[in-house]
């Protein structure tokens, strides 16, 4: 990511308005959050990395359960 | 998100949803809404705090486009389940590809600044198209 697009993605288009973006560098969101490991609901250990790993994810923060 | 499922497998893409709150409460939740997709804990707030998500105070349920999410979410049919760890948490949401690539993101700023779910899957027939 260039010191441009991060500032984009930080003051831009990805705060609160949402849109499509492409980036690729170790500061991205999925960077930051794939190595982050999580139980499923199931009680399985999910790494979050491993679910766009071989193709894309979709990853929703539940504001809550509700 | 949940009555989106099928498009998103269509999509050739994997859906999951990360809340707070504790094993029973996310497989409640499950029962209550009948999901299939993965649906996570994060009761530490870890991932939540990776992508950089804050909470909100009491005095955004008066903002007008609460009121107004709120008269939508009444009229899709959508009812409000039990309150959450944190009710002021905010939400978003992410499409992510092959090598940490980011395609998508919404950062809530309020309770009712939710994703399009066509936005997210406009995005994923777009790369499933290169």
């Amino acid at each position: 990511m260039t010191k441009a697009g991060k500032e984009e993605l930080s003051g831009g288009q990805s705060r609160g308005i949402g849109g499509p973006v492409e980036w690729a560098m170790a500061d991205t969101f999925s960077a930051k959050l794939a190595n982050i490991v999580l139980p499923e609901a199931g009680g399985k250990q999910v790494r979050l990395g491993s679910l766009w790993e071989t193709g894309p994810a979709a990853l929703v923060f539940l504001r809550h359960y509700g | 998100m949940r009555e989106h499922e099928a498009q998103f497998k269509q999509a050739g893409a994997n859906l999951a949803a990360v809340g707070l709150g504790d094993m029973n409460y996310a497989r409640l939740f499950r029962e209550e809404t009948g999901i299939a997709f993965p649906l996570m804990v994060d009761e530490d707030r870890a991932a939540y705090q990776a992508a950089e998500l804050k909470s909100e105070n009491l005095l955004h349920l008066l903002r007008r486009d609460n009121a107004a999410a709120r008269a939508r979410a009444k009229a899709a049919g959508h009812r409000q389940h039990r309150l959450g760890q944190n009710p002021f948490q905010l939400g978003a949401s992410f499409v992510f590809g092959p090598g940490n690539r980011d395609l998508f993101v919404h950062i809530s700023r309020t309770f009712g600044d939710n994703a399009d779910p066509q936005a997210l899957l406009s995005v994923l027939r777009c790369e499933a198209s290169q």
